[in-house]
């Protein structure tokens, strides 16, 4: 979260001659970072970040401790200026609440009837300051609780007391489709389980420390007030404020557990300036319900711990100094130090590596010196070294012959899960997406590829996609099995698809694989096959069924190609199988056939190879309508064959087609 | 006149004839070839008496070693005097070759693997879709945690483990931490996990997948200037030394202490302004790196690892990030990275 403070504010609590770009640099090094400083009028707004441990530096005060520890690391002059407010001396009546929480759901109550208050504007000074954080000036009263969390670091609120009637503040959990207004006017109907404070009559009166209800909060007419501190059970506190979108200043505070003694300073402070700007005429006690007062833990830790931790020995003296401007009490044994944090930071401080933190922070992390970790060394399991080469090598070797790889989410729709005619049941469902568009894990890479070539018709006149990425197929009882796929889609021709898979292959090392034509739905009948090498498939090919096609809506043709990834390691080899050079003659001859579904290249190579010893390979020279042109090589690795010879081979290879 | 000297004297004509290297090459045949006058010189040697043969095999090699010389010495003159009439647009492209590309982040994750495998950390890889154990109760993260909830983490619908909670998709690469101490059963560990990760935000700077690698080194010894050192390493290889880098406290709960590199701006170079408007990416010209710290003990505990013995650290980047914050890249909007538009793809 950040908070806006001024640099005039900060100063009532600081006595300092930095200036507030000084303090925004040094504070930054090694407290909370101050995002930005603006100059306004004759002041400066300082934007600053606080980490969500660090709840207790989200004020004045906060900052002001902080700047109290670091500055002078920094060569600059710093002080805590005490403020230790006192309980206002009012006139006391005998006006009560009731409160009451069975379900044990709050840290601390706090609250005070205060009688006979002026509802009017505030003074400038908090008007402007409650402006340059971004919060709008309402009434004197309603700013003072605003003022006050800012200053102290505690949300407070404050509700009118003839309103509520009863005397009573119940807390309990909201019943599921009970209904609340807020003091914006906004209706809400409730989930149930959310902290609601009714009036001992079930009628519902406030959303505790997220935002106030309409029913209950002050008015200008308003005499009789309750001012009111609540630290609520943090969990269920964000649980509601970000189920209902309702995020206040107040509820971005108490979803982070701020210091239930804090609430007493605040309460204090905020009687002060009730006593000053709204006149009351009587108050009542206070009424303080706080059955577990925060105890912080002791911390027993060495010097030896701290420089083995930090990598540097800093004298004892000097990092405990660095603790005390911090709110720590710091007292020492025999060989070792004890430390006590603050209450406001009792759940944050509470192992030896956490005074290690603070150590090291307000040293500074930019004094000490870089150094890299030994070596030493690691072996990395082979088949995860064998993936990561692999996929490199394929990336590379596509994206030098000209094709671009893409990136999906690993999310689809349902829509892409049925154009790809696909089982939605048969995919991980995300139970809480934020759009309909990545709603199921991707068990195929093809769909998404289709839509990338869908998503750039008419950019480029010839697209080649690819994609390497995890498919994730479910499991019962367990995580789903991550397996990767290669996907390639062009919507060139089939025949460049071919060419492209073919190099792959070759690259790959795979000579012995063979092609058979395959069925699979989504593809076109005629022009689709299946890889094998051995018995092991390694992948298909084809062109996209029109059917297909128009699903994805898709204008031109496009073909495309899947690999199992794990497979083609297994069958690919990592280098290149040597063959003597053969001296003796070679002699080419050529060959034209008609093809048909019953002599296909892939069955006619079979029949070659098996027919004739001398043949060392075949390659395609042209395709013209069903008309395909071979070229045969023969030759023998002991002798020079004869043309007569090659001749006869080739013809004794014809009789068998 | 012996055919020695006719032979001379008719290649000399021959010579000066040649106008070009083709004629030049048809005389270099003519006389030289294996059919050529030298050769059916020297199989006239055959018919004669041993003396003869002796005379007229020195006369013929000299006749050959003087036709060499000078056709040499004509190739040269040839070559340096030849002119071509024709115009030949040399500026003209040459023969079109492909030209494919690879994602942003590829190029990301192969740089990335180098320059932590120079110093001996090994890529390792971890499930996506995990149990809510690894990703959070592990990493000391406890049930009620911001983190854990519904806005900061997809769940995915499935029965729950008894022992290790819910299915998610994993938030962080740091899910990879405890698996890789179990899987190594004891220090030293010198890792990387490089992983898709998911969160359920999308918007200029969030896109709901996305990568991260973490570093984890745990061994004797380790304390936070290790941490720095592989940082600064990391940030000098990868951005070059004219980018800043700064460390500052943050609060992970899984590292104690926790600490935040941050890195000056690549888009505003650090000013915190691009042509006098505030930087969309930035903050007042530095940007979040990443998260690290020191292994917190109970995350070792987890791992099966003596925190007393035993120290290390650890760290989580976003590629995207710190691809985006790479000098010549100046991305405004994240979701680019995964629109897969050629004219974007094609760049890289």
């Amino acid at each position: 979260m950040n908070i806006q403070i001024t640099y005039n504010w900060l100063k009532e609590y600081l006595d300092t001659d930095a200036s507030p770009y000084e303090i925004q640099k040094d504070l930054s090094l090694g407290g909370p970072a101050i995002e930005r400083v603006d100059k306004a009028d004759d002041d400066y707004i300082l934007d600053v970040e606080i980490t969500s441990n660090r709840i207790d530096s989200a004020s004045i005060i906060g900052i002001a401790r902080e700047a109290a520890a670091l500055l002078p690391r920094f060569v600059k002059k710093a002080l805590l200026r005490k403020r230790d407010w006192t309980i206002p001396i009012l006139k006391k009546n005998r006006l009560t609440v009731q409160i009451e929480d069975k379900e044990k759901l709050t840290n601390r109550i706090l609250a005070v009837i205060l009688e006979g208050v002026t509802i009017k504007k505030s003074p400038d000074y908090i008007v402007k300051r409650l402006e340059a954080a971004g919060i709008r000036s309402l009434n004197n009263l309603i700013d003072i609780t605003n003022y006050v969390m800012l200053e102290i670091g505690h949300p407070t609120h404050v509700f009118d007391y003839d309103r509520i009637g009863t005397g009573k503040l119940v807390f309990r959990t909201a019943k599921r489709g009970e209904r609340l207004i807020t003091l914006d006017n906004k209706s809400y109907t409730l989930f149930g389980g959310e902290v609601v404070i009714d009036d001992g009559s079930g009628r519902i009166i406030d959303l505790p420390s997220i935002m106030g209800t309409s029913n209950s909060v002050v008015q200008n007419a308003s005499k009789r007030i309750i001012f009111f501190i609540d630290n609520v059970n943090a969990v269920l506190i964000r649980k509601a404020s970000m189920t209902h979108g309702i995020r206040t200043l107040a509820a971005t505070y108490n979803e982070k557990r701020p210091d239930p003694e804090l609430g007493y300073t605040a309460l204090v402070r905020a009687l002060n300036l009730i006593q000053e700007l709204t006149t009351p005429a009587s108050m009542s006690e206070i009424f303080d319900v706080y059955s577990k007062p925060v105890k912080p833990k002791k911390i027993e830790i060495t010097p030896e711990f701290i420089t083995s931790r930090i990598g540097v020995a800093i004298p004892v003296a000097k990092w405990t100094a660095y603790l005390e401007p911090l709110g720590f009490k710091v007292s020492k044994k025999t060989s070792s130090i004890v430390v006590e944090p603050p209450s406001y930071r009792a759940s944050d401080v509470q192992i030896a590596e956490d005074v290690v933190e603070e150590v090291a922070r307000i040293y500074g992390y930019n004094n000490l010196p870089a150094v890299l970790p030994p070596l030493t060394y690691i072996k990395q399991p082979k088949e995860i070294d064998q993936l990561f080469q692999f996929q490199s090598k394929v990336k590379h070797f596509l994206k030098d012959n000209g094709l671009h790889e893409t990136m999906n989410y690993s999310m689809i729709s349902e829509k892409l899960i049925r154009n790809a005619a696909l089982e939605v049941k048969s995919h991980v469902r995300l139970k809480n997406t934020i759009s309909e568009e990545i709603k199921f894990m991707r068990t195929h890479l093809l769909p998404s590829l289709f839509m990338n070539i869908k998503n750039n018709e008419g950019k480029r006149e010839i697209l080649k996609f690819f994609e390497i990425a995890k498919t994730y197929k479910k499991r019962e009882n367990d995580l789903p099995v991550e397996k990767y796929k290669l996907g390639i889609v062009v919507n060139s021709s089939l025949s460049d698809l071919k060419g492209i898979v073919d190099a792959l292959l070759t690259e790959l090392h795979i000579d012995k694989f063979e092609v058979i034509p395959s069925a699979v739905n989504f593809l076109t009948k005629q022009s689709q096959a299946e890889f094998f090498v051995g018995s092991e498939k390694v992948g298909k090919y084809g062109e996209l069924s029109t059917e297909h096609r128009l699903r994805y809506g898709l204008k031109s043709n496009v073909f495309t190609a899947i690999f199992d990834f794990e497979t083609l390691i297994k069958v690919a080899r990592p280098f290149a199988k040597y063959k003597p050079i053969n001296p003796y003659s070679e002699i080419k001859l050529d060959l034209t056939y008609a093809s048909t579904s019953k002599l296909t290249f892939s069955q006619l190579k079979k029949i070659s190879f098996k027919t004739s010893p001398l043949l060392q390979k075949i390659e395609l020279v042209t395709v013209f309508k069903d008309k395909v042109s071979l070229r045969f090589y023969f030759s023998s690795q002991d002798r020079n064959i004869t043309e007569k010879e090659a001749v006869r081979e080739l013809a004794e290879i014809k009789k068998n087609f | 006149m012996s055919d020695v000297t006719t032979t001379l004297k008719e290649f000399k004509r021959d010579i000066e004839s040649a106008k070009n290297l083709d004629s030049l090459e048809i005389i270099e045949t003519k006389y030289l070839g294996k059919k050529g006058k030298i050769n059916e010189l020297l199989q006239s040697i055959g018919i004669l008496n041993q003396n003869e043969r002796k005379e007229l095999g020195s006369e013929v090699n000299k006749l050959k070693a003087t036709i060499i010389q000078l056709i040499g010495q004509k190739r040269t003159q040839l070559a340096g005097s030849e002119t071509s009439d024709s115009f030949i647009d040399v500026t003209l492209p040459g023969k079109r070759y492909p030209k494919g590309s690879l994602h942003l982040v590829t190029h990301a994750i192969e740089e990335i693997s180098a320059i932590f495998a120079r110093i001996g950390f090994i890529r390792m890889q971890y499930p996506e879709v995990e149990w809510e154990y690894f990703s959070f109760d592990a990493l000391n993260m406890p049930k009620g945690h911001p983190a854990r909830d519904d806005f900061e983490t997809f769940f995915i619908d499935a029965e729950e483990d008894a022992k290790f909670g819910k299915q998610v998709l994993t938030p962080h690469t740091s899910s990879g931490q405890v698996r890789e101490m179990l899987r190594m059963n004891k220090p030293p560990i010198r890792m990387i996990n490089i992983s898709k990760c998911y969160r359920p935000n999308w918007d200029t700077t969030h896109t709901p997948m996305f990568h991260q690698f973490e570093g984890l080194c745990v061994d004797k010894n380790i304390n936070i200037t290790h941490l720095k050192g592989a940082i600064d390493y990391f940030a000098k290889q990868f951005f070059g030394e004219n980018r800043e880098i700064r460390l500052r406290p943050n609060h992970f709960q899984f590292t104690e202490p926790s600490l935040e590199p941050d890195i000056t701006c690549g888009v505003c170079l650090g000013t915190g302004k691009v042509k006098g408007v505030k930087c969309k990416v930035c903050k007042s010209g530095w940007l979040e790196l990443a998260g690290s710290g020191m292994v917190h003990p109970n995350v070792l505990r987890a791992g099966g690892i003596d925190p007393d013995t035993y120290s290390g650290w650890a760290f989580g980047f976003g590629i995207e990030r710190v691809m985006m914050m790479k000098e010549d890249l100046k991305l405004d909007d994240m979701r680019t990275m995964y629109g897969n538009d050629i004219r974007f793809l094609e760049q890289f």
